[in-house]
C-alpha cells in the first residue's frame, strides 16, 4: 500500500478544501510535513485514521471545523470529508469518508449523522467502480487490518501504550495481522477452510454428512464428538484469557517488584544525599573557618614577617659596626643611685626627688649602663630573635589556608553536582509498604492463574482422549457403509492436505519469525548502538535483552528513546521483511509494501540518534511521512535531504484554521 | 610619639576605614583594627620605598586610642628602630642613623625623623590599598588579593630570608 | 500402481501424488481469493470439497 493524496474537507483546524500529495518516488520516498505543536500535525495523522477507521483519539469527536461551524446558519449544512488515493496490490483505490453536520434551526449543531464510507477503485478498463457497500470494510482489512494501522499510523504520544502492547502477548490479533502482512494468509486461510470450528469448513461438514441410516450410532457418536469439541473449544477460550491475564498480572508484579527495587535504592540514596549535604556544610564551615584563620594569623604575624628582609639587613650592619656607646666613662647607674641617696651631687648641688638637679640625673642614667646604646641595642637584637621566630612560618600557614579557600568552588560544586543527581534520582519513588502489598496481591493472583490452567489443561487432554475413541467408534461403523466410506476416504485427503499444510506452515511460519527477529535486531541495533537486543517468541512479543551492562548508559536516554527504538525496529522490521518477501521467487507468498507514517517521533531521542533513526527509515518503508517540530524537521531534512520528495508546511492563521502550504 | 592619640586623616583615613570593615557576613576583616594597619603599614611603605604627605583634603578621620600605643609600643619602637637604621636616602651616615634608631626618639631632634616614619605608614596604607583592596568585588577577591600580595613579597624578598640565618646574625651582632 | 506413493491417514489410504497436486491447487485457488474475495469461507470449503471428491475418483 502506498499513500498517493489526501484531501481534507473542513476537517477540524482544515477549513475548506485541503490537498495534499505524498512521494511516491522510490528514490525520494520521504515527505515531510513541518509545523509547530498545535499546528495540526496531530490532526492530520488522525485524519488518516478517520478515514480508514472512522475513528479518532480526539476527546472532542467533532470532526467539523469550529471556523465552518461558526459560520453556518440555523437549518444549514456542512459536510466533513476526507479522501485518501491509495494504491494497494497494484490496483488504485480512493478511500472516503464522510460525515454531514448540520444546524437546528436556533442555530445549534445537530448531533452528526452516521459516518459515510465508501471506497473506489480503477476497474480493468479504467472506470472508476465502487466496492459494494458490504464489502467496504472487508476490503479495508484486506487493505490494511485496524489493529496494524497504528503500527504504520505512527502516533508518537502512544508510544507507552504501544510498546507495552507489543511486548505483552496481548494481541494474538497483532501476531494474525503480521502473519498476514508476511504472505503467509494463503496458508492461514486454506487451513481454516480445510479443519476449523465452522461448520462448513470441509472437514466439520464431511463428519455431518455421514449417512445415519446405516447405523443409528454414528448420529450419536457424532453428536458426542461435537459436545467435546465444544468443551475443548471452551477450554481453549479460556486457557487464551488466562494467558493474557497472566500476562497483566506479570506485567503489574514487574512494574512493581521495579518501583520497590527503585525504593530501596531511595533508601541509601537519601543517605548519600544526607552526607553530601553535611560534606557540603563541612566546605562551607572549612572555608569559614580557614577565612578567619587566615586573616588572624596575618593580623598577628604581618609585621614580623614583612620585616625579615629588614632585620636582616640591620642586623648585618650592626653586627659589622663596633658600635657601642659608653656614655660618661667609668660611670656606673649605681654611682648616680648612691648620689641620689646621698642627696647631693659632686658638684654640690642639693638633689632632692624631681628637682633640677634629680632631673638631670636621671637623664643620665639613659647614657651609662645598664641603659647604655649597647643595650639598648642588645634588647633590639633580641627583638629582632623573637620577631623572626613568630613570624617565620606565616606564608606556609596562609598558604595552607588559601588553598582550602581557593578549592572550595570546585568541591562546592562538585558536591552539588552529585546531590542534584541523587535528588533527580529520587523523584517520583513511592511509599514501599503499598507496593508491597499489592505486589503480594498480583503475586497470588498470578498463582491461582496458574493453578487453573493447569487443570484446564488436564481436562483438555481428557476430552481429547475421549473425542478420539468416539472418532474411532464411529470409524468403525461408518466403513461399514459404502457412502459413508467415501466420506472417510475425502476426510482423510482433506486431513493430509491440513496436516501437511500444517507442518509447512509452522516450519515457514517460525522461519519468518526468525527472520523478523533477526531483521528487527539488525535494525535495533543500528539504532540502538549496542548494548541491548530483542527477541521475538511466538505470539510475536518482544523482549529486550541486555546484552552488555558496560556499553549500556542509562543516564543518556530516557528508556522513552529505548521504547519507540523498540517499536520503531518493529515497524521497520516488519516493513522490511514485507517489502523483501515481495521480491521473493515464491508465488505462495503474498505481500504488500507498506508506509510508514509518523507524529513527531524524534523529539524523544538525542541528536546522534535521530541520525540513524533518519538513516534507517527511508530504506527500510517503501515511503515515510513525517508530521515535526520545525526544530526536529531541521534536523531530519539534514540527515534526509537526499531522500525528501515533498514538503509541507503547516500555516497556523489562528487557532481554527490551518492551511497546508508547500515549501 | 607612640604614647599619645595617632590619627589617619584624609583619603588614608578612608583607606583605613575600608581595610577595617567587614568584607562579609561573618564579620572578616583584613585588618582587626586601625592599630594593625599602623603597625604593619610602615614596614611596607618602607620596603615599597613609598611615602606620602599628610593629606588634608577632608575631614576624615580615623584615630588610635593612645592606651593601646602605649602598651604596644615595644613593637612600634621595633618598626622605628629598623626603619631608621635601614633609611640610607634620608640618613646616609650610619652612626648617625644609629643615633636616630636608639638616641634621639623622644628628643626634639627626632621630630623631622618621626615625620619621615609618619609618611612611610601614609606610603604603607597606599599601597595595602592598592595590593588588597582595588578591584576586589567579593570576599574571595579580597582574599585572593591579600594571598597573592603575600606570595608576590614571599617571591622578592624572603624567600632569601631565612629565620635562620637572622638568628645567626642575632648571635653575630652580640659579640 | 506399483510406484505409486502411498500413506495411510486415519486407517484410509492415500494416493500422495494425487493429494499434493491437490494441495497445489487449493493454494492457487486460496491465493488467488486473498486478492479478489471473490468467495467467502463457506463457499471456499465447497469448492475444496469439489475438488477432493473429483480428484479421488479420477485416475
Amino acid at each position: 500500500m502506498l499513500l498517493r493524496n489526501l484531501r481534507l474537507t473542513n476537517f477540524r483546524q482544515f477549513k475548506g478544501d485541503q490537498p495534499i500529495s505524498f512521494s511516491t518516488n522510490p528514490d525520494r520516498n520521504v515527505t515531510i510535513i513541518m509545523g509547530e505543536n498545535g499546528s495540526g500535525k496531530t490532526t492530520l495523522a488522525q485524519a488518516f485514521t478517520w478515514c480508514l477507521y472512522g475513528d479518532t483519539d480526539f476527546e472532542d469527536k467533532s470532526m467539523l471545523s469550529k471556523a465552518v461551524a461558526q459560520n453556518m446558519l440555523p437549518n444549514e449544512e456542512a459536510n466533513v470529508r476526507v479522501d485518501l488515493d491509495l494504491v494497494h496490490n497494484g490496483m488504485e483505490y480512493t478511500i472516503i469518508r464522510e460525515q454531514r453536520y448540520s444546524k437546528d434551526s436556533s442555530g445549534s449543531l445537530r448531533r452528526p449523522s452516521q459516518t459515510i464510507f465508501k471506497i473506489t477503485y480503477k476497474g480493468s478498463d479504467g472506470q472508476r467502480e465502487f466496492v459494494p457497500d458490504l464489502e467496504t470494510d472487508l476490503r479495508m482489512k484486506e487493505i490494511l487490518p485496524r489493529e496494524l494501522s497504528k503500527y504504520f499510523f505512527f502516533n508518537g504520544e502512544r508510544i507507552e501504550k504501544m510498546s507495552k502492547e507489543i511486548r505483552r502477548g496481548k494481541s494474538k490479533e497483532f501476531a494474525e495481522a503480521v502473519k498476514s502482512l508476511l504472505g503467509l494468509s494463503a496458508f492461514t486461510a486454506a487451513l481454516d477452510h480445510l479443519k476449523s470450528r465452522s461448520s462448513s469448513s470441509v472437514i466439520r461438514s464431511y463428519d455431518n454428512s455421514y449417512n445415519a441410516g446405516s447405523d443409528a450410532r454414528i448420529a450419536q457418536y457424532t453428536k458426542e464428538i461435537d459436545d467435546f469439541d465444544d468443551e475443548i473449544e471452551a477450554i481453549t477460550r479460556r486457557l487464551a484469557e488466562i494467558e493474557n491475564e497472566e500476562a497483566i498480572a506479570q506485567d503489574k508484579c514487574d512494574e512493581l517488584e521495579e518501583k520497590i527495587s527503585k525504593f530501596k535504592d531511595s533508601e541509601v540514596l537519601t543517605k548519600e544525599r544526607e552526607r553530601l549535604r553535611n560534606k557540603l556544610n563541612g566546605l562551607i564551615s572549612s572555608k569559614a573557618s580557614s577565612t578567619t584563620a587566615l586573616l588572624r594569623s596575618f593580623n598577628k604575624n604581618a609585621q614580623q614577617y614583612f620585616a625579615k628582609k629588614m632585620m636582616k639587613d640591620a642586623l648585618q650592619r650592626l653586627s659589622e659596626a663596633d658600635k657601642l656607646d659608653k656614655g660618661i666613662p667609668d660611670i656606673h647607674e649605681r654611682t648616680i643611685k648612691f648620689l641620689i641617696d646621698r642627696g647631693f651631687c659632686i658638684c654640690g648641688n642639693k638633689i632632692v626627688f624631681n628637682n633640677e638637679a634629680y632631673k638631670e640625673l636621671m637623664k643620665v642614667l639613659d647614657y651609662i649602663p645598664p641603659q647604655s646604646l649597647g643595650s639598648l641595642i642588645g634588647q633590639f637584637v633580641r627583638d629582632c630573635e623573637l620577631k623572626s621566630k613568630g613570624g617565620s612560618s606565616l606564608f606556609e600557614e596562609v598558604s595552607e589556608q588559601y588553598r582550602v579557600i581557593r578549592d572550595f568552588e570546585t568541591d562546592y560544586a562538585e558536591v552539588e553536582k552529585n546531590i542534584k543527581l541523587v535528588e533527580q534520582r529520587l523523584v517520583n519513588m513511592e511509599n514501599v509498604g503499598e507496593l508491597q502489598k499489592d505486589l503480594i496481591n498480583y503475586e497470588s493472583r498470578l498463582k491461582g492463574l496458574k493453578t487453573e490452567r493447569d487443570n484446564l489443561n488436564k481436562e483438555h487432554g481428557s476430552y481429547e482422549n475421549k473425542k478420539k475413541y468416539k472418532v474411532a467408534d464411529r470409524k468403525e461403523l461408518t466403513l461399514k457403509d459404502e457412502t459413508n466410506r467415501k466420506i472417510e476416504v475425502y476426510k482423510a485427503y482433506a486431513q493430509y492436505m491440513y496436516d501437511v499444510l500444517f507442518d509447512d506452515y509452522t516450519q515457514k511460519e517460525a522461519e519468518t519469525r526468525n527472520q523478523l527477529q533477526e531483521t528487527v535486531n539488525g535494525i535495533f541495533k543500528h539504532i540502538y548502538n549496542g548494548g541491548l537486543s530483542l527477541s521475538l517468541d511466538e505470539n510475536y512479543n518482544v523482549n529486550i535483552i541486555v546484552n552488555d551492562f558496560e556499553g549500556y548508559n542509562s543516564d543518556v536516554e530516557t528508556s522513552t528513546a529505548q521504547r519507540i527504538s523498540v517499536i520503531f525496529a518493529f515497524i521497520a522490521g516488519v516493513i522490511k521483511m514485507a517489502r523483501d518477501s515481495q521480491n521473493d521467487e515464491n508465488e505462495m507468498l503474498v505481500s504488500e509494501p507498506y508506509p510508514l507514517v509518523m507524529d513527531a517521533p524524534l523529539s524523544a531521542f538525542d541528536k546522534t540518534r535521530i541520525q540513524t533513526v533518519c538513516d534507517t527509515l527511508p530504506k527500510v518503508a517503501e515511503q515515510v511521512i513525517i508530521f515535526i517540530k520545525d526544530t526536529d524537521g531541521e534536523l531530519a531534512e539534514t540527515y534526509m535531504g537526499q531522500q525528501v520528495g515533498a514538503r509541507y508546511l503547516f500555516e497556523k492563521k489562528n487557532e481554527f484554521e490551518t492551511y497546508l502550504v508547500t515549501r | 610619639m607612640f604614647d599619645k592619640e595617632y590619627s589617619f586623616r584624609g583619603s588614608h583615613a578612608a583607606k583605613v576605614i575600608k581595610m577595617t570593615a567587614s568584607f562579609d557576613q561573618k564579620n572578616n576583616k583584613i585588618f582587626a583594627r586601625n592599630f594593625d594597619v599602623y603597625l604593619f603599614a610602615p614596614i611596607v611603605g618602607f620596603m615599597y620605598g613609598r611615602d606620602a604627605p599628610l593629606d588634608r583634603e577632608n575631614n576624615e578621620k580615623t584615630d588610635i586610642f593612645p592606651d593601646i600605643l602605649i602598651r604596644e609600643k615595644n613593637d612600634l619602637m621595633f618598626n622605628y628602630r629598623l626603619i631608621m637604621l635601614l633609611d640610607k636616602e634620608y640618613e646616609p651616615d650610619f652612626d648617625e642613623r644609629i643615633n636616630k634608631a636608639f638616641r634621639y626618639y623622644g628628643s626634639p631632634k627626632a621630630q623631622p625623623d618621626e615625620e619621615r616614619y609618619d609618611s612611610y605608614v601614609r606610603g604603607g596604607v597606599d599601597v595595602l590599598y592598592e595590593k588588597i583592596m582595588e578591584g576586589a568585588k567579593n570576599s574571595d577577591d579580597y582574599l585572593k588579593n591579600l594571598f597573592d600580595f603575600m606570595e608576590e613579597f614571599d617571591e622578592r624578598y624572603n624567600s632569601n630570608v631565612s629565620t635562620d640565618s637572622i638568628l645567626n646574625l642575632c648571635n653575630l651582632a652580640r659579640s | 500402481m506399483a510406484d505409486t506413493e502411498t500413506k495411510t491417514i486415519n486407517s484410509v489410504e492415500i494416493d500422495v501424488e494425487k493429494a499434493n497436486r491437490m494441495l497445489k491447487r487449493l493454494i492457487v485457488k486460496e491465493t488467488a481469493n486473498i486478492k479478489t474475495k471473490r468467495y467467502n469461507d463457506g463457499e471456499m470449503a465447497k469448492q475444496i470439497k469439489k475438488i477432493i471428491e473429483e480428484e479421488v475418483v479420477c485416475y
